[in-house]
């Protein structure tokens, strides 16, 4: 632990930035990531951190490798710890089982961010259960302010046990900021060199050594279990003597909690933990023997809720638990919603929001940003494809160019998981389906490779479209690949290496190049690799120019606001074309998609109207 | 007094960031923030929302009533989609901006409402109702607008040139 030696102000802290900086505080010295939200930001304060040496951080190439190499540390005796999102723990799985087993010899953190709602996600998944099912314990704050004492809690847990624990965290949390006295990081924490286990063999998975590790992880557990029932996990409010009902309440909800229990004007028991798992069995029989009734609140799984129910039995405590049958499984527990059905539960008057108003509205979905070279890249895409009878199935996968899928471009069929589009794409085909997979660079890397080699193996007709920007855009930027050779894309040699021998690089904003590239791949046999390649729009500056449209040639036939949905395009009532020029960024795509050749770009300076 | 503000916006009108500015300018003066669900997917173009919840100390804090809502919309469409958030009575400042979805061309489902038909959804459901002109690149209007009109305690502190 780092001495601290200057009082704590008080400032507007973001979790992302207070988590990082309590991880280094904690001791951490080698951090890595895959990005994914809603951690996304954790990890990039860790690549902060790193550029001012106070810790080591490197991003991987998927979640799992991620885990491996911070296990790797931690298996060397030095503290780790490695972010990822709840999906993203679905790729690392493996690897976090077989860390189970073995268990680690520094603190190992696990820090997964859990999104129900879907707000950043393609599935909610609850990584309490995960936590149960591989084998360690969790740990999960409730607040900004309780994350410090939670990692601190976290990594001396994991370093006194010899086990990697998960630091559960969901977006409600991730995605805010407090005013709280706390101190930033400015020295490196000081390690023990590295000492990897040479010829110690309980790190290797055989059989036999499997089977005598798996009771002493049983082992690890039940004393995380016993060190939960430490005062420093639990936190009780109005608990008293005992009396009719109390509620135990899940971290993740607290804070929704309590703002509607005030605003219904109601004050009730609550007691709540920061390890949901294990929980700790003594102290759950204390509260338990106190009350009539305990309703557990908790967002998606009942994790807590069967726990409790469980440790009740087994002790022959006669109180009612119940919780999963009051609340929805499923999205947020949000203040309106909590205060709605407390109010049922406790018979109070609730005025409810007008709700009823959004309904009628037009939505705004997330889209392309101007200039994105996804929307040049779907232009020429649907061009082509939509021509065609039948029209081939599209797998599609996981970023930006999700968005492909939005009505009006309708590019992208199934969308599963990150890398799934090729392997879905290669089995439509296998059935008879013409198909067309697209991928993005990162997902690409992350786990297209091996699906792409695959393609090749089943000798398969396929078109593959790899939209290469540079960056895992999606999560803000981070850097896909780091390269420098002569290629024109990077990732060319890469598709060769996996048997392909058709691979064609393109600008996705020279159109024509684009569609007779893609027409003559779809005639052709074998796995042909469209590379579509231009950067991130976020990543270049502003193009000198804009366009202007010639009033008296447009049409207003609309077919640019149709065929692109450019954020900076849109009709004005007597459906003339109209350019946003500061939102423009100057792609020029418009030009080339009016069929009237109204729009044409001029030079322009921003700022000098 | 409680006070919880709703931000809403598009995404490019740096709404985080004023949220970051809030908290900051709340932190100088010893004035409680918190901000939660800062969401929205896309860093260009989507919607954006943020809750701020502000609190000062003094009498009457852990009084219900005197908890208010007050909506922020940097742009015309998302100011309203916040209504949802409010009672009858509370407030919402609302910038005149219009910032068309890009989608809505290509699915025609429904329009964007027009600055009278706002004022009468506002009308109808009690919703005391501020329009701000504002550019959509020049949010920051609604929101101080909204500290000088509401005596939101952060007036004193936020020093933003107001251009």
């Amino acid at each position: 632990m780092m001495l601290q030696t200057t009082e704590p102000t008080i400032a507007f802290w973001a979790a992302s930035r207070v988590a990082a900086h309590a991880l280094v505080r904690s001791g951490c010295v080698f951090a890595t990531s895959y990005p994914g939200s809603p951690v996304v930001g954790i990890a990039e304060e860790l690549r902060a951190l790193d550029e001012h040496g106070l810790v080591q951080f490197r991003y991987a190439t998927n979640e799992k490798i991620a885990f491996e190499m911070a296990a790797a540390a931690a298996l060397a005796g030095q503290p780790a710890a490695c972010v990822m999102k709840h999906v993203g723990l679905n790729v690392a799985l493996d690897a976090v089982m077989g860390i189970a087993y073995t268990g680690v010899k520094a603190p190992l953190l696990l820090i997964v961010g859990d999104d129900p709602s879907c707000e950043s996600s393609s599935t909610e998944q609850d990584s309490r259960h995960l936590a149960r099912f591989i084998g360690i314990p969790c740990v999960e704050p409730a607040t900004v302010e309780e994350l410090p004492e939670s990692i601190a809690l976290a990594m001396d847990l994991s370093g006194e046990i010899g086990a990697a624990v998960m630091l559960r965290l969901t977006d409600d949390l991730t995605y805010s900021s407090a005013t709280m006295p706390f101190e930033p990081v400015d020295a490196p924490s000081g390690v023990d060199p590295p000492r990897p286990p040479f010829r110690e063999r309980e790190y290797i998975l055989l059989p036999a050594i499997s089977r005598a590790n798996r009771p002493r992880a049983l082992e690890r557990l039940e004393q995380a279990r016993a060190i939960g029932g430490a005062p420093a996990y639990a936190r009780g409010e109005r608990l008293g003597a005992g009396g009719s009902r109390a509620f135990v309440v899940a971290n993740a909800v607290y804070p929704a909690f309590k703002r509607a229990t005030t605003r219904l004007g109601v004050s009730v028991p609550i007691w709540r933990t920061l390890m949901p798992f294990p929980l700790n069995e003594e102290r759950i029989v204390e509260l338990a023997s106190r009350y009539d009734e305990l309703v557990v609140v908790e967002a998606l799984d009942p994790v807590l809720e069967e726990q409790i129910i469980s440790i009740v039995h087994r002790n022959g405590v006669p109180t009612r638990v119940s919780g999963s049958r009051i609340f929805p499984r499923y999205d947020h527990l949000d203040e309106e919603r909590l205060a709605e059905i407390l109010a049922r539960l406790l018979g109070r008057p609730c005025r409810p929001p007008l709700a009823v108003l959004t309904d009628a509205l037009v939505g705004r979905g997330p889209t392309f940003c101007a200039g994105c070279p996804h929307t040049a890249f779907f232009f020429g895409f649907t061009e082509v494809v939509n021509r065609l009878d039948p029209r081939p199935f599209i797998g599609s996968d996981i970023g930006c160019y999700t968005l492909g899928t939005r009505r009006g471009i309708d590019a992208g069929d199934v969308v599963l998981c990150m890398g799934a589009g090729i392997g879905v794409a290669t089995g439509m085909t296998l059935r008879g389906i013409p198909s067309i997979a697209l991928i993005g660079d990162s997902t690409f890397l992350h786990s297209g490779l091996p699906s792409l080699f695959n393609a090749v193996e089943q000798g398969v007709n396929l078109v593959v479209c790899i939209l290469d920007n540079d960056v895992s855009a999606m999560t803000g930027g981070q850097p896909a690949i780091r390269f420098e050779g002569p290629d024109e894309s990077r990732l060319y040699s890469l598709v060769l290496g996996t048997g392909v021998r058709d691979v064609a690089v393109v600008d996705p904003f020279e159109s024509d190049r684009l569609q007779s590239t893609l027409s003559r791949m779809l005639q052709a046999d074998g796995v042909s690799v469209l590379i579509s390649r231009s950067p991130c729009a976020l990543t270049v500056p502003k193009q000198p120019r804009r366009p202007v449209v010639n009033l008296d040639t447009c049409t207003g036939c609309g077919d640019c606001v149709t065929r692109i949905l450019c954020p900076a395009l849109s009709l004005s009532p007597d459906r003339k074309s109209v350019v946003d020029v500061d939102l423009c960024v100057g792609c020029g795509l418009c030009a080339q998609v009016c069929p009237e050749g109204a729009i044409v770009p001029q030079p322009y300076v921003v700022g000098a109207q | 007094m409680r006070v919880t503000i709703h931000l809403r916006g598009v995404g490019g009108q740096a709404l985080p960031f004023i949220v970051t500015m809030l908290g900051k300018r709340a932190a100088d003066a010893g004035v409680k923030i918190a901000s939660r669900e800062v969401f929205g997917m896309a860093q260009r173009g989507g919607s954006v929302f943020a809750t701020l919840d502000i609190e000062t100390l003094g009498a009457g804090d852990h009084d219900p009533a005197s908890h208010r809502t007050v909506v922020l919309g940097l742009e015309l469409l998302e100011g309203v989609r916040g209504f949802s958030m409010l009672r009858p009575g509370e407030r919402a400042f609302i910038s005149t901006a219009r910032v068309i979805p890009p989608g809505s061309w290509a699915t025609g489902t429904a329009a964007y409402p027009t600055v009278e038909e706002v004022t009468a959804i506002a009308a109808k459901f009690g919703i005391a109702l501020t329009l701000v002109e504002a550019a959509a690149n020049a949010p920051w209007r609604v929101v101080q607008a909204a500290i000088d009109a509401c005596a939101i305690p952060l007036e004193a502190r936020v020093g933003v040139r107001r251009s």
